[in-house]
């Protein structure tokens, strides 16, 4: 008799924990939304610039979920550029999500439907947030990512909300947000002279490729220059007794 | 054309790409791949400044100016909203002149 009681005792116990670390993932990546809103708004911004409507705009936030690649390909949407030059940036730009999934399988050995919650919410910032704070747990990944999927779509419905009241967008310098928001993420990843070079290389080869006309494979392109430079160069330091790295 | 197509493909894309890593915990890169795939973000987000900027640019080098402080606020400060701030009010007081 009293097994089964104390068997739903020790249940209601984990599920009121997975709650708790729920809640701690959600309230732990709020200081990110200082980054969220911003962006997702210039994301908004962008959208209308690029002609699509409010409700295209949040749709585009709820199933792509991903600040550089919503930001980089919505002024090429309905331009005639193919979708496969499309996805293949889109999914560049978050190869880092692959890494963080292995990580997050080998760690967690999550279940099918944990998986699939997982897959739905998972971004760079709710990965750091959780796993920053002692050891990764499937419900503090949920909660930082779900809080960052709230404030990313709230700063998009933001950015729409603002686009659609303004005239002219490009009369108040807002056309120049999104090279901006790319700017302002680059910048603090910039802490070796490998990074600058890598920085450095990857800008070169993109200007090339757009002034060759080839606009549509440059961000592609000068990518794969400036991971080629890294991967070569970070092997050159890491060899015994060169200096730095 | 509707922008409605490419925008599930890219949804459908990532989604997978972030179950795949969950659905593969057994695979390990090659040292190399793992190295090349460490400067992924900055390669990536420079040739997207680059490419962004270049059109713009190409008409008003004022940009440039306007992207040169938010990169040095960005330095400085590391927070998305004062960069954005500033490098938009320099943009527009720019044009003012």
């Amino acid at each position: 008799m009293a097994q089964p009681h104390s068997a739903i005792i020790a249940a209601a116990r984990v599920d009121a924990d997975a709650g708790r670390t729920f809640w701690r993932g959600f309230v732990g990546l709020l200081p990110l939304w200082a980054g969220a809103i911003p962006s997702g708004m210039a994301y908004g911004l962008a959208a209308r610039s690029a002609g699509l409507d409010p409700a295209t705009a949040q749709l585009m936030s709820l199933v792509v979920f991903s600040a550089t690649a919503q930001l980089s390909t919505v002024a090429l949407l309905g331009t005639g550029v193919p979708v496969v030059v499309l996805v293949a940036t889109a999914l560049a730009l978050n190869l880092q999500l692959l890494l963080l999934g292995l990580v997050i399988g080998r760690t967690l050995r999550p279940t099918w439907p944990q998986r699939l919650a997982a897959a739905w919410l998972l971004t760079d910032g709710a990965f750091g947030v959780s796993a920053g704070r002692g050891p990764l747990r499937l419900a503090s990944l949920l909660g930082a990512g779900l809080s960052m999927y709230l404030g990313w779509n709230l700063g998009t419905g933001l950015g729409s909300a603002i686009g659609a009241a303004l005239p002219d967008p490009h009369r108040f310098g807002l056309d120049l947000v999104v090279p901006l928001v790319f700017l302002a993420v680059l910048v603090p990843l910039l802490r070796s002279r490998t990074a600058l070079g890598v920085a450095l290389a990857a800008g070169l080869a993109a200007l090339l490729l757009a002034r060759l006309g080839l606009g549509s494979v440059a961000v592609l392109g000068g990518g794969l220059v400036g991971c080629a430079v890294g991967t070569w160069s970070s092997r050159r330091s890491a060899s015994p007794g060169a200096p730095g790295r | 054309m509707s922008p409605l197509g490419p925008i599930l493909a890219m949804g459908g894309a990532l989604y997978v790409l972030r179950l795949g890593g969950m659905l593969l915990p057994d695979l390990t890169l090659p040292a190399t791949w793992e190295r090349a795939l460490g400067w992924v973000p900055v390669a990536l987000l420079s040739a997207l400044v680059v490419s962004s900027l270049a059109g713009s640019a190409a008409s008003d080098p004022r940009q440039v100016l306007a992207a040169a402080v938010t990169a040095g606020v960005a330095w400085r400060t590391r927070r998305m909203w004062a960069c954005l701030a500033s490098g938009v009010l320099v943009a527009g007081l720019l044009r003012l002149v």
